[in-house]
């Protein structure tokens, strides 16, 4: 078995704090933040091994079992189930998946709803809670266009200061639910590591409560 | 007849050495069709693994599926073993699609005890359980990989049951809780506690059975002082110390997540991982509730180990397609050449005789065949 944990962090802002935590939590590894070209980073003990990735892959890595843990956000665990342990809420990356629409949006429910999100599985669980009847409309990116050229009546997206939507007179309509960072776990190896693993969260959970 | 296995698959290897220690335990194989009434799957549809069911139309109208549970069909094709247990193994496809995936044929070895079980039928379940994951390990003989390594997770949900009774969550809080447990996420089991209006002491016991992941030295003094108890406790307590007599204390992790998957076990549940897969490949418990479900009598207890899990472990890389290519030349005398290759296999080797090799035959050597005899080069 390899000595060595394997962290998968989301690329990004996020994931820039999430490192923060983790070398202030005692597992640093400068070279990590630099301008190397390499894709896999060790940190000088040789205990952890870092990777940057698209955040929507941090799942399926420690779901597979390409790392031992990652970080991922609530709306990527939610959306992607990836079958890994959910050791942590870091508490980091706060934000909350939304409704939006234009402002004065006035749900008619004669007609069926129109929804543009890159989050079609929370879309669909959060109106089937409602019992209403959508269109999802699966977008990659600019979510926000759709209201504004009529492709959609609302949008469900990650909102976090709400200044986009509200250069764009588009307003939060309904709260579907807070977002945070997770630590995630392969559970086979949460099952062959689970004292180091078991320390590095509490590591973690340690700084978030400072 | 001699088979050299050498041709098999790392899958089928590995099933016939479970099938072959299975026997040797008493076990006796249980073979099933296919296929079965579709209303089978879906009047059960809560207890299986699997989200889709693959169905067709038969001959005669019926509305068939592809099998994509062993045990429910097991349970449901014998009859109570009216004293003593009946010990069967099984090696089956079961056809599945889960999480939005495509359907696929997923090859599953494994056993059922059906009867009256004691504590002795269910050490022996749990040693077999154990035994599987020491022959699958990485380290066992024809695996590729050097280092040995394997655990038995194992849990007993109604340890679990009594610390969610005693939290008094409604039906949709203690699905969630169960939930949380599963997936060891300690901040949602509070806030699912604290929005069901638990009291802070049973959600901590709640939350400590989470975490009380360790050897049974360590978990079973954590477990009796949340206040678990009773026959639930001291079975399993009963259980894990004649696993420890068979000197498999090492290899135990008691451990709750493990409880979270299917309705029907009750008593004793447990997941096995090797080094080098990264989800758990045998999955067993006991599951009494599905027997009455089916009118039975009987107690049953049993597992599965996946095969397709350990494919990349027990595969030995071929490098080369033949380890030898015998080039002949226009005109060759085809008995003669079927001979020169049946010389060269009696050394075990793999030999392709062709014209010319096809593009990307990979081969360890090749020789130009001749009638007089054979030129090497």
């Amino acid at each position: 078995m390899k000595d060595c944990l394997t962290v998968a962090l989301p690329k990004g802002r996020l994931g820039e704090q999430v490192y923060a935590r983790f070398a202030a939590a005692g597992y640093p590894c400068p070279g990590l933040t630099g301008d190397s070209r390499r894709l896999i980073f060790e940190t000088e003990d040789g205990a952890l091994r870092y990777f940057w990735s698209k955040p929507s892959d941090v799942g399926a890595y420690v779901e597979r079992g390409a790392a031992d843990l990652g970080v991922a956000g609530r709306d990527i665990l939610l959306e992607y189930r990836p079958a890994v342990y959910e050791l942590q809420d870091l508490g980091l990356g706060l934000c909350r998946m939304a409704v939006a629409a234009k402002r004065g949006f006035r749900d008619d429910r004669r007609r069926t709803l129109r929804v543009a999100t890159k989050f079609s599985r929370i879309a669909r669980d959060y109106y089937a809670s409602l019992g209403r009847d959508i269109d999802v409309i699966h977008l990659n990116g600019s979510i926000e266009l759709a209201p504004i050229l009529d492709l959609s009546d609302v949008i469900v997206d990650i909102v976090e200061t709400g200044t986009t939507l509200k250069e764009n007179e588009l307003e939060v309509v309904e709260t579907i639910l807070p977002i945070s960072a997770r630590l995630i776990a392969n559970k086979a190896g949460y099952a062959f590591h689970k004292r180091r693993i078991d320390a590095l969260a509490a590591a973690l959970a340690f700084d978030s409560e400072e | 007849m001699d088979a050299n296995l050498d041709c098999l698959t790392g899958a089928e290897r590995a099933g016939l050495a479970l099938r072959a220690m299975y026997r040797s335990w008493g076990f006796s194989q249980y073979r099933m069709n296919k296929f079965e009434e579709y209303d089978l799957y879906a009047q059960n549809r809560d207890v299986l693994a699997a989200e889709q069911i693959l169905s067709f139309t038969g001959p005669d109208g019926r509305l068939m599926a592809l099998k994509p549970d062993v045990t429910l069909s097991i349970v449901r094709n014998t009859r109570d073993s009216a004293g003593g247990v009946r010990k069967l193994y099984y090696s089956e496809k079961v056809y599945r699609a889960e999480r939005g995936g495509p359907f696929r044929e997923l090859s599953q070895v494994g056993l059922e005890c059906l009867g009256e079980l004691d504590d002795c039928t269910l050490t022996q379940v749990l040693l077999l359980a154990a035994e599987s994951l020491r022959l699958l390990a990485p380290g066992a003989p024809g695996t590729a990989c050097p280092a040995a390594d394997w655990l038995l997770a194992v849990s007993q949900p109604d340890l679990t049951a009594q610390l969610l009774d005693r939290a008094g969550l409604n039906a949709a809080a203690r699905a969630a809780a169960w939930d949380c447990i599963a997936k060891k996420t300690p901040h949602e089991l509070r806030r699912v506690c604290r929005e069901a209006g638990a009291s802070e002491e049973s959600a901590g016991a709640l939350e400590q059975l989470l975490r009380c992941t360790g050897s049974p030295a360590e978990a079973l003094p954590v477990l009796r002082a949340l206040g678990c108890g009773g026959e639930a406790l001291e079975g399993f307590s009963r259980i894990l110390a004649a696993l420890e007599r068979l000197g498999l204390g090492e290899r135990l992790l008691v451990d709750f997540s493990a409880a979270g998957e299917l309705d029907y076990y009750n008593g004793l549940v447990f997941r096995g991982y090797v080094g080098g897969v990264p989800d758990a490949v045998l999955s067993g418990g006991r599951y009494d509730r599905l027997l009455e479900r089916f009118g039975r009598r009987d107690r049953a207890a049993g597992f599965a180990v996946s095969l397709d899990l350990l494919e990349r472990l027990w595969e030995r890389p071929e490098d080369t397609d033949c380890d030898l290519l015998l080039r002949y030349g226009p005109g060759a005398d085809p008995a003669a050449l079927a001979e020169a290759v049946r010389a060269r296999q009696a050394a075990g080797a793999r030999v392709d005789a062709q014209r010319a090799a096809p593009d990307g035959l990979r081969y360890g050597r090749m020789e130009d065949y001749a009638e007089s005899g054979v030129e090497t080069r």
